[in-house]
């Protein structure tokens, strides 16, 4: 049954922080940057007039906050922390040892270039360096996404199959900044009862005896957390954390789902959003606001009954590749837009992943190209998708040579 | 509007004059008419004093469009001495409205506004000064905004509509007196706004 739910006029930052207020996390730990800030401001405002029971922690960066995230999540608390660009490169370190200790931390990231040069807007360069951290990656398309993604990111996590941290991936300013109109639970009781009203903490055999997995002092066995390990242990404690990522991609569609029938809004299967993909003769992969660019234009398009579709990634780790591989299979063109640095790589980090998959494909792609559009806030305005679109028609139509990259809207 | 595209608004302010308090404040109105609405500060660090923008657009289906406006039907300047920027905004048969005491056909010429483009305008700052007895217009250029969407056959949303939303969104940050100016500015300059 769809709950009855409330209109507001909420930007990305806002939508998060009032996914928080509803799942109610035990602690938030957060340092301010931007585009994530108007996160933390709301929030400590909720905190502040006692909206919420959470425990709120100053820290004096972003290493501190991931790091008040391990010993809270550890302790069995539902934790929740947000940041962007060099605040994210800060935490860097402590990102492996959260996914390590098998911890279910909620994050949002409002994608922001990377330093240098100084840059404050989007890209995904910044959550793209983090993607062999063994975090699962969700990146959305605008505020309503945001807060629906950030509320199903617990549950995610918190899954006992998975216990890995989410990342919540959401563009800096397009839809950090930008406000619509979008619908949050009126109750904020329906979003507890679907998380749980608290972080189910795992219970685990050890000697004998049934113990839960944190550091409950109540324990019979007690446990300890990240402790060292030679060559004799750590190669299986990686293939079990490998191993944990396989259960995440039937999680995320269960929880989609799940969410599906609390509130009306569908993502796909929680992994992959296609568009028009399966009569398409072009397709054009992309992740975070871009797809909506993408597909306002391509509508014009199939009107005119140019068969172009659009694949939105909506989970980037673990990578759906068996999926995409099908998906793609014997399209005329496919062009996958990556909005990340890919200095000295082939492609950017979106295209690798295609690539990889489609090289397995026995029914290849005729065409695959890549373009990177978007570093350092360059908007992909409608007027650029449809140049681009328009070079792919003719690639399709044998009129232009197929490429392996190019930078769009760029000054060459 | 002969395509199916949302109706977009920039504004055209300087930092601290409230350009991104006005795009909200037409969204939140929008949402109130029961359309759809997106508000957005211009990208970046906003610098007190500094030329900054914001936008909105506004449609009657879902806006799946991120990106910055560059061809708006409206350009609502804020702050006059920028009124000189409105060109490179205004799409051809749009509307742009100057917060000056100047009358719309001497701006026109001294602008180099082209003939197909209409101009307004609305003496925003002494009407601010005279409700708010402070000099920023980002409400006042409201109400002239939406008399202009009249003008231009727009029936997004109303009058009514905005001064809901002064309340809602105004009325959680300030006190009433503040609010109730603020209102008195949206329909004085609802009234007092001329064109060509």
């Amino acid at each position: 049954m769809v709950e009855e739910q409330v209109e507001m006029l909420l930007n990305g930052d806002f939508a998060v922080a009032w996914a928080w207020k509803h799942v109610e996390p035990d602690v938030v730990a957060a340092f301010p940057i931007t585009p994530q800030t108007l996160i933390v401001e709301k929030f400590a405002e909720f905190v502040a007039n006692g909206e919420v029971r959470t425990q709120f922690i100053n820290v004096e960066s972003e290493h501190s906050a991931i790091s008040a995230m391990v010993g809270a999540a550890a302790a069995g608390a539902r934790t929740a922390t947000a940041t962007a660009a060099n605040g994210l490169q800060l935490m860097h370190e402590i990102l492996y040892i959260v996914s390590s200790m098998r911890l279910p931390v909620m994050m949002a990231v409002a994608n922001r270039a990377v330093s240098g040069p100084i840059n404050i807007h989007c890209d995904h360069t910044d959550a793209m360096g983090q993607r062999d951290a063994g975090w699962i990656m969700l990146f959305t398309e605008d505020a309503q996404e945001a807060y629906d993604t950030t509320i199903q990111a617990f549950k995610i996590s918190e899954n006992p199959d998975v216990l890995l941290p989410t990342m919540v991936c959401l563009d800096g300013f397009l839809v950090s900044h930008t406000a619509m109109n979008l619908k949050v639970f009126g109750n904020p009781k329906i979003v507890k009862d679907f998380v749980g009203e608290v972080r189910p903490v795992a219970r685990i055999k050890l000697m004998g005896e049934e113990v839960e997995l944190s550091l409950n002092p109540r324990n019979k066995i007690p446990l300890t957390f990240g402790p060292f390990c030679y060559y004799d242990y750590y190669f299986e404690f990686k293939r079990q954390q490998i191993e944990a990522m396989k259960a995440v991609p039937e999680i995320v569609e269960r929880v989609n789902k799940e969410y599906y029938e609390l509130s009306g809004r569908l993502y796909g299967n929680g992994r992959l959003v296609p568009w028009n993909v399966d009569d398409a003769d072009i397709v054009a992969v992309v992740m975070g606001s871009a797809a909506g660019t993408l597909r306002w234009v391509a509508r014009k398009y199939r009107e005119r009954g140019t068969k172009i579709g659009i694949l939105k990634v909506r989970m980037f780790r673990p990578f759906p590749w068996e999926e995409v591989q099908k998906l793609l299979e014997n399209k005329e063109v496919v062009a996958v837009f990556d909005r990340a640095q890919d200095a000295g790589a082939m492609v950017g980090p979106l295209s690798l992943e295609v690539l990889s998959a489609l090289y397995y494909s026995k029914n290849r792609p005729k065409n695959t190209v890549t373009y990177i559009f978007g570093l350092g806030g360059r908007d992909l305005t409608p007027e650029l998708a449809e140049k681009t679109f328009e070079e792919l028609i003719r690639i399709k139509e044998g009129k232009e040579k197929p490429f392996i990259k190019k930078y769009i809207g760029v000054r060459e | 509007m002969q395509e199916d595209k949302p109706f977009e608004i920039v504004f055209l302010a300087r930092g601290g004059q409230g350009a991104w308090t006005s795009s909200i404040l037409i969204a939140q109105a929008a949402l109130r008419a029961g359309k759809y609405a997106q508000s957005f500060p211009e990208f970046g660090p906003e610098r007190s004093g500094a030329p900054v923008k914001a936008y909105a657009r506004i449609h009657d289906k879902p806006i799946e469009i991120h990106a910055g406006i560059t061809q708006a039907e409206i350009v609502a300047v804020v702050d006059g001495t920028l009124s000189h920027m409105a060109k490179d905004f205004i799409r051809d048969k749009g509307a742009i409205v100057i917060n000056t005491s100047e009358s719309p056909a001497e701006l026109k010429k001294k602008l180099g506004i082209p003939e197909s483009v209409k101009i307004y305008t609305v003496d925003g700052t002494r009407i601010a000064l005279e409700t708010l007895k402070r000099p920023i217009a980002n409400t006042a250029i409201l109400g002239s905004v939406i008399k202009v969407l009249e003008e231009l056959g727009v029936k997004y949303l109303s009058l009514n509509d905005l001064i809901y939303a002064v309340r809602e969104v105004l009325g959680g940050r300030y006190s009433e007196a503040i609010v109730k100016g603020n209102i008195d500015a949206v329909e004085r300059a609802y009234k007092e706004v001329r064109g060509e």
